[in-house]
């Protein structure tokens, strides 16, 4: 049935508990042709909500609808039915975006910017005065470590440089919202671990966090909740550690003792009598990025520091090719 | 106007003056409030089709104010009171008829007079309410907007033309400057300055309009392929400041551009010196006071004559001792700076001669100029073969001649019966001499000058002192008739030759300006179309692909140009009827000057669909940006001040025209998803 909508001061405000900051009720995008004919159920009927100081993760493989969830929320896109609240507020208005921070899937900044004026420019958006704008430029320069590289265009940098003055300008306001689209994309392992640790430290200082990530070790790490899109539609929602925890089997780790057959024998015995069944023995493995950064701490440490081959390796070289 | 044909002045129309605010703010209501009654219903049409479901993040796309709803209530009812009126006969529009005008003829433009009748008035409160109504969310976000972000978008627009190079197509513009034109083709010394603010003014126009078209068109379309636009727009920015921010922003960067070329052309000027022919007739500025102009013969239908030139911008009179045809310049007022602090008044005049016998070598044709007040009724001849206009009374000649000899005959000591002609002493009288006085106090009490055997050439201005006794007479005592204050009366009087005039052609000087003001002056032309061109292409790249904008703000701005057909196809006015009536002369292998017969169907038939197209092209016609009131190259080429009145009226109408594109932007943009 349509009807008439009678602008107010009021509009668009909706009732919504104290804690929750983002709120989607039966928020559905259809993409429709030129002619009006339906062509994608891009998400379909959406309820979600997020609440203040948690990190909160949207995953799904590609074309799921993450990215439209996040448009959305944003006012970049428009709900064909239903509704998206931000801190209470419309999606369609703009002054929600004063609490709100965001960081698109790819760096869309000017490249014929550099980092100060990036900065300066998005400062001005937000009516920031000039001297808390010089301020605030300068500490996130300092934080997103671009210090040396801030007279630089950023047609010049790197994806990963990028990828930090992106966050830099989303975090220009001070917001109580960031909303991270695939935030460790084109980073290494070393700014990735970086962006994981700044993610955390935004959540220890009370902010609430939006991030969609293919990287499902990153939304592991981080996030305390999430959702996960298929095709549009919601198919999982909810906190980290209890769905990815397997009831069904059970873990010891333990230091101080030799993992000997004798001690595996009795422990065995022990399992067998209380009906389960010892699937596993061993010691357990590290991350490939834990070997990764601690090689590099343990590089900058002792600058010269080389890779030494084991002898036998070293005795017989590499295999080479056709060999 | 564009660049005179025979190197002068051609005022086919008058720039606008303050006086004509009022009426064109009425058009503007008119007309503006027209499309904004359109958008305001196609509006609520929308918002009546939204679903329910979507109700919260509609009220930012499609609200309707109670407000909005009760204006266009309001306004429907105004226009179909005007419908009302319209279908009954009432209220016509007297004050601004409508009447059928022959294609062939020169017709000088008159804007839009302020009109009381029913018709206008209807007109003009319905297209008021109606914009108010539109207008009101935009007044309401406008309220939103802010200097600092405005300024950031516009700072940041400002940076992209900079750093992407555009820019350097400025350099062209020295090209003309280092190759001047005088190298490459022959130029008369006195038309030199006037073909080098011609050519100038020609690059100027390219170099500016073009990257403003590129510039603005490809701007917001560039930002919402790339992305860029995410980012901006999911920060606190209301969406019209990036679209006014974009306009200030490459309004600025272009604004720099003009003052550049403006600066080096008139350095160039400046430093290469101008021929001291040049100067003498274009390089000042000129302040003239303008009068009307009629023509009379002994029958009082006389409109001067075509002598088939197809340029028909000029009228004749005959050349004859014994033609009593007469062009007549009249001024209803005299500025009190005409007169002020000096004992004579400059009257200039440049001349179209039409030989119909070859003439004497180097011989121009003789005139005489009389110039009479209100106090002094001329009345033509009445006989056949009589040349000679006479005072409405005879007596107060005889005095006057009387008068005259004898101060003549004292101021030079000679007998009472010394023979003294004052027709011959006053012609070659300075300001300044003693005879100049006896003159100026003849002319202060008889309202009456005349200069006899004045030679002139052809298109060569010339100059006459007018007694300023004259100009007392005409402001002395109280005014009994509808006379003019001061009529000039122009005689060709060398036979077999044909004096061609135009209203534009003869003025008093009220005094002179420096050139170089209106150099700068008639730069502020270039700048307001400057303006509206960026104007339309950030609107229409708010909604359209790049090029596509750049195509339509190109096609709208390049209509300009040739608004008088469109305007002639508008009123029905074209040379050869609508399309349907080209269409039944192609058919029927009819001249196109053939009539249509009243009494076929057929032509009825496409006579009634070229009314509709007529209506369509007057809608078009209301879009397209007067462009030839922004032009003020044949001012400063031809030694004329820009007169500062004329650049409010031009700053006025840039506003009024760009506001309605304004706030279509705002409802494009608002209703745009740019992530889509």
């Amino acid at each position: 049935m349509p009807i008439f909508f009678f602008v107010e001061r009021t509009c668009g405000v909706a009732a919504m508990a104290q804690d929750v900051v983002v709120e989607t009720r039966n928020l559905t995008k259809i993409y429709r042709d030129f002619w009006g004919r339906k062509k994608k159920t891009a998400l379909n009927a959406l309820d979600m909500q997020i609440h203040r100081g948690e990190i909160f993760g949207l995953l799904g493989p590609n074309g799921s609808g993450k990215t439209t969830t996040i448009k959305l929320l944003l006012g970049l896109l428009f709900p064909t039915t239903g509704d998206a609240y931000v801190f209470g507020q419309s999606s369609g208005n703009v002054e929600k975006n004063e609490k709100i921070g965001y960081l698109p899937e790819e760096s869309y900044l000017y490249r014929f910017l550099n980092a100060e004026e990036t900065l300066d420019f998005y400062g001005r958006l937000f009516n920031i005065d000039s001297a808390t704008r010089k301020k605030r430029a300068a500490e996130l320069i300092e934080l997103v470590g671009l210090g040396n590289d801030k007279k630089r265009i950023l047609r010049e940098y790197s994806k990963g440089m990028r990828q930090r003055i992106g966050l830099a300008q989303a975090l220009i306001n001070d917001p109580d919202f960031v909303i991270l689209d695939e935030p460790t994309s084109g980073l290494d392992p070393l700014g990735t671990r970086w962006m994981k640790d700044l993610i955390l430290d935004l959540r220890k200082k009370g902010k609430t966090v939006l991030m969609c990530s293919h990287r499902l070790e990153d939304v592991q790490d981080v996030c305390d909740r999430i959702s996960i899109l298929y095709n549009g539609d919601l198919q999982e929602q909810g906190v980290v550690s209890k769905l990815v925890e397997d009831a069904k089997r059970m873990q010891l780790q333990a230091t101080g003792v030799q993992l000997t057959d004798e001690l595996k024998k009795e422990l065995e015995a022990v399992i067998v009598k209380h009906g389960g069944k010892l699937e596993n023995f061993g010691h357990p493995a590290t991350t490939l990025e834990d070997l990764f950064l601690r090689i590099v701490e343990e590089s900058r440490a002792r600058p010269g520091r080389r890779y030494q081959a084991p002898m036998e390796a070293t005795a017989a070289g590499p295999a080479m090719p056709g060999q | 106007m564009g660049l005179s044909l025979f190197g002068l002045l051609i005022l086919d129309r008058d720039p606008y003056f303050l006086s004509d605010l009022p009426g064109l703010v009425q058009a503007w209501a008119i007309d503006a409030g027209g499309f904004g009654m359109i958008g305001l219903l196609v509006y609520i049409l929308y918002a009546l089709t939204i679903p329910a479901a979507q109700a919260e993040s509609a009220k930012y796309r499609a609200g309707v104010t109670s407000f909005m709803l009760i204006m266009a209530v309001l306004a429907l009812l105004v226009y179909a009171l005007y419908l009302a009126m319209m279908f009954t006969g009432r209220g016509y529009d007297y004050t601004n008829p409508k009447f059928y005008v022959d294609p062939n003829a020169f017709t000088k433009y008159v804007p839009h007079k302020l009109s009381f009748h029913g018709q206008p008035l209807a007109l003009t409160i319905g297209g008021l309410l109606a914009l108010l109504g539109i207008g009101q969310p935009f007044a309401a976000n406008m309220l939103k907007i802010r200097g600092r972000r405005l300024w950031a978008v516009a700072k940041l627009s400002f940076k992209e033309a900079i750093r992407s190079k555009l820019l350097w197509v400025f350099l062209i513009f020295l090209l003309p400057i280092l190759f001047p034109a005088r190298l490459y083709s022959n130029i008369k010394p006195e038309n030199e300055l006037r073909s080098t603010i011609a050519i100038s003014t020609f690059f100027m126009n390219i170099l500016l309009l073009a990257p403003a078209l590129i510039l603005a068109s490809f701007g917001l379309p560039r930002d919402i392929k790339d992305q860029n636009i995410f980012t901006v727009l999911t920060k606190p920015v209301e969406r019209f400041e990036i679209v006014f921010g974009r306009f200030l922003g490459y309004v600025g960067v272009l604004t720099i551009g003009l003052v550049l070329m403006t600066v080096v052309g008139w350095l160039f000027l400046w430093t290469a010196g101008v021929d001291e022919k040049a100067a003498e007739e274009t390089y000042k500025a000129r302040v003239p006071v303008r009068g009307g102009l009629k023509f009379q013969s002994r029958k009082t239908d006389f409109e001067g004559t075509n002598v088939g030139r197809e340029f028909d911008y000029r009228r004749y009179v005959a050349g004859d001792p014994s033609s009593p045809q007469r062009a007549i310049w009249t001024f209803n007022s005299i500025p009190s700076g005409l007169t002020a602090g000096r004992d004579y008044v400059p009257c200039e005049f440049t001349f179209d001669i039409f030989r119909m016998t070859k003439g004497v070598e180097n011989r121009g044709v003789d005139l005489i100029i009389r110039v009479t007040t209100w106090q002094n009724i001329q009345l033509p001849p009445t006989e056949p073969r009589d040349g000679s206009w006479k005072w409405e009374n005879p007596d107060k000649e005889a005095e006057y001649q009387e008068e005259a000899k004898a101060k003549l005959r004292k101021l030079r000591g000679l007998g009472a019966t010394d023979d003294v002609n004052p027709a011959t002493v006053f012609r070659f009288a300075e300001p300044g001499s003693p005879e100049w006085d006896v003159l100026n106090e003849l002319t202060e009490k008889y309202g009456f000058y005349e200069i006899v055997g004045k030679e002139i050439f052809d298109y060569h201005p010339e100059s006459v002192n007018i007694p300023v006794g004259i100009f007392k007479n005409a402001s002395s005592g109280f005014k009994t008739n509808d006379l003019p204050a001061v009529s000039i009366a122009v005689k060709c009087q060398t036979g077999g030759q044909m004096l061609g005039v135009a209203e534009g052609d003869l003025y008093l000087l009220e005094g002179e300006r420096l050139f170089v003001e209106s150099y700068f002056r008639a730069a502020f032309g270039l700048w307001c179309r400057l303006c509206i061109v960026v104007g339309i292409s950030v609107v229409l790249s708010t909604y359209l692909a790049a090029v596509i904008a750049l195509l339509g703000a190109a096609a709208q701005y390049l209509a300009g140009y040739a608004i008088d057909h469109i305007s002639d196809m508008a009123s029905g006015n074209s040379f050869a009827g609508g399309p349907g009536r080209a269409l039944v002369s192609l058919i029927r292998a009819e001249t196109a000057t053939a009539q249509p017969d009243p009494k076929s169907s057929v032509d009825k038939a496409f006579m009634f669909g070229d009314g509709v197209f007529s209506w369509l092209v007057r809608r078009v016609a209301n879009m397209v940006p007067d462009v030839y009131s922004y032009s003020w190259t044949g001012y400063v080429s031809e030694g004329f001040n820009v007169p500062l009145e004329c650049m409010v009226m031009n700053l006025i109408t840039t506003i009024g025209y760009l506001l309605p594109w304004f706030i279509l932007s705002f409802y494009l943009m608002r209703s745009r998803e740019v992530a889509a």
